[in-house]
């Protein structure tokens, strides 16, 4: 006779389903690391500028110095795997340097020294959308900039960065 | 007639599982305890390995390892300093052959911090368990925007102070401001590193030797445990590099590897002349707070995850425990156990 206090029994069989799926489950994470660098480079301008505080790391704190020599690091001095957790293509160095907004070239400002905590604007549209154009710097933070705030960032007057909504041009 | 499936009745399985939840509320503490006395020991060998380490290194080399030299100067001039002997590492990586970690440094010696090795890993990425306490765990920092996740450390030197406002980096060292820094800055076992370039002639910091720790090895802390915000034991959802605990264990001067005893006198005056600008942080981890918890602040001084004490290890390689309030005025007891050659020898009953 069946009380309704006793439990069913469970087959063996469903029980082993029941644990292999669990563990199943907790076992696809996923990669943390990659996924968190992922989307700190979900866009060229980000990418441009996080390559260009890498180099200053690599290179005594010395920013690239000129267009050339940048290029050559990511292509040639980037591990791959750190690439390919950014999102960069290593073939494709040209196709980075462009902005997916306004398909204009970035600007750079070359031999800027950095370091830890530093942000320097090192990265910019050369057109933008609607009178805003994206300035990035090296920690990895976007701005939106008006003209009288690029023109003041890409000369180099010292200002500090502002707040920085979340701005994505790919 | 149907024969009932066969099985604990609700009643009986409650009463175990009762049964057995009693019997863990009775036995966790004791297990916690008793997994915690374990990882202070590891962290005790943690420290006589760092201890030996410096040992073998002054035998090996005739002075004690040094903090390195701090990344302004580095990257101020970073051929001047290279070509005039400049440690790019702190103590760290400076005892790394006699912790038999001598392969992590061969293929390390010859590059710079950031610089990834043939494994595709740079040397502050990779972590080295000597310098991790357990109960933290193997720390690492938020990943940076270009991939790079620090392998961070539990433990630092001694020193005495920024003195920032005496011009650290910028000084005519061989008088006035820069002498005092020289003279009060550093009077740890471990001290600065490298040499100074001083309006084009290089001078070098000191060397500490083992004459020069007059107060006795026995009685001169060598690295201590730091304290570190409990939240900072996993890396955090986005990258922040302005906490004292990065780049790493391999780190040059300053914070991550060297910590003061003696405030850290930015812009300030000190409060004894020669005795530093007042109390350091010392705390346990749970309670290092600051008003906004990710600034510097809290991540400035010693501490400890264990209970009640901070382990450190002395220059003659001996580990002992510091209570968590021992004096740390100017001055002060941690002041004193700091210095190597403040003349006063202290009774163990008053740190421990």
């Amino acid at each position: 006779m069946y009380r309704y206090w006793m439990l069913p029994a469970i087959a063996p069989s469903t029980m082993g389903v029941i644990l292999v799926s669990a563990m199943a489950t907790a076992g696809c994470g996923g990669n943390d690391v990659a996924d968190r660098v992922a989307a700190m480079n979900d866009s060229k301008i980000k990418q441009v500028a996080n390559l260009y505080m890498a180099y200053q790391f690599r290179k005594g704190m010395k920013g690239p110095p000129d267009e050339t020599a940048f290029k050559n690091f990511i292509k040639n001095e980037m591990p791959q795997r750190k690439l390919e957790m950014m999102q960069v293509d290593r073939n494709d160095v040209d196709g980075l340097f462009r902005s997916a907004r306004d398909g204009q070239p970035f600007v750079v400002r070359y031999g800027l020294a950095g370091g830890p905590g530093t942000s320097l604007a090192v990265v910019f549209e050369l057109q933008g959308q609607d009178g805003k154009r994206l300035v990035a710097y090296t920690d990895g933070s976007v701005e939106e900039a008006d003209q009288g705030r690029y023109q003041q960032l890409i000369n180099d007057k010292g200002a500090p960065p502002v707040a920085k909504a979340p701005v994505n041009d790919s | 007639m149907k024969r009932a499936t066969p099985g604990f009745t609700l009643v009986e399985l409650l009463v175990v599982i009762a049964i057995i939840g009693v019997l863990v509320a009775l036995l966790l503490p004791a297990v916690q305890a008793a997994r915690e006395a374990a990882r202070r020991q590891q962290c005790t060998n943690n420290l006589k390995q760092i201890g030996l380490g410096v040992q073998n290194h002054l035998s090996a080399h005739g002075y004690y390892p040094s903090a390195g030299t701090n990344a302004d100067d580095f990257y101020s001039s970073p051929a001047d300093a290279q070509n005039a002997g400049f440690p790019r590492f702190g103590w760290g990586f400076q005892i790394l052959p006699y912790i038999e970690q001598g392969a992590l440094y061969a293929a390390a010696k010859d590059l710079q911090p950031f610089t990834e090795m043939q494994s595709g890993l740079a040397l502050v990425e990779i972590p080295v368990s000597t310098y991790s306490c357990p109960s933290r765990g193997l720390r690492v920092s938020d990943p940076r925007p270009d991939g790079v996740v620090y392998a961070l450390g539990d433990y630092a030197g001694v020193f005495f102070g920024y003195l920032m406002s005496q011009g650290e980096n910028s000084f005519n060292y061989s008088s006035g401001s820069g002498q005092l820094y020289k003279e009060f800055g550093w009077r740890g076992l471990i001290s600065k590193g490298g040499h100074r370039n001083s309006n084009g002639a290089y001078d070098r910091w000191q060397q500490v030797t083992a004459k020069d720790v007059t107060d006795g090895t026995s009685h001169t802390i060598a690295v201590m445990e730091k304290a570190v915000w409990i939240e900072r034991y996993t890396a955090s959802s986005e990258w922040d590099d302005g906490w004292y605990d990065i780049p790493g264990w391999a780190h040059n001067a300053h914070q991550p590897t060297m910590r003061s005893v003696a405030g850290d006198g930015k812009g300030a005056t000190p409060a004894t002349p020669g005795r530093g600008y007042g109390p350091n942080p010392i705390s346990d981890d749970a309670s290092v707070v600051g008003s906004d918890p990710r600034s510097e602040v809290p991540d400035q001084g010693f501490g400890s995850p264990h209970t009640s004490a901070m382990l450190a290890v002395f220059g003659d390689g001996s580990v002992r425990s510091i209570r968590l309030d021992v004096d740390n005025s100017p001055g002060g007891v941690l002041y004193r156990l700091g210095c190597r050659d403040d003349g006063e020898v202290l009774d163990p009953s008053t740190y421990n």
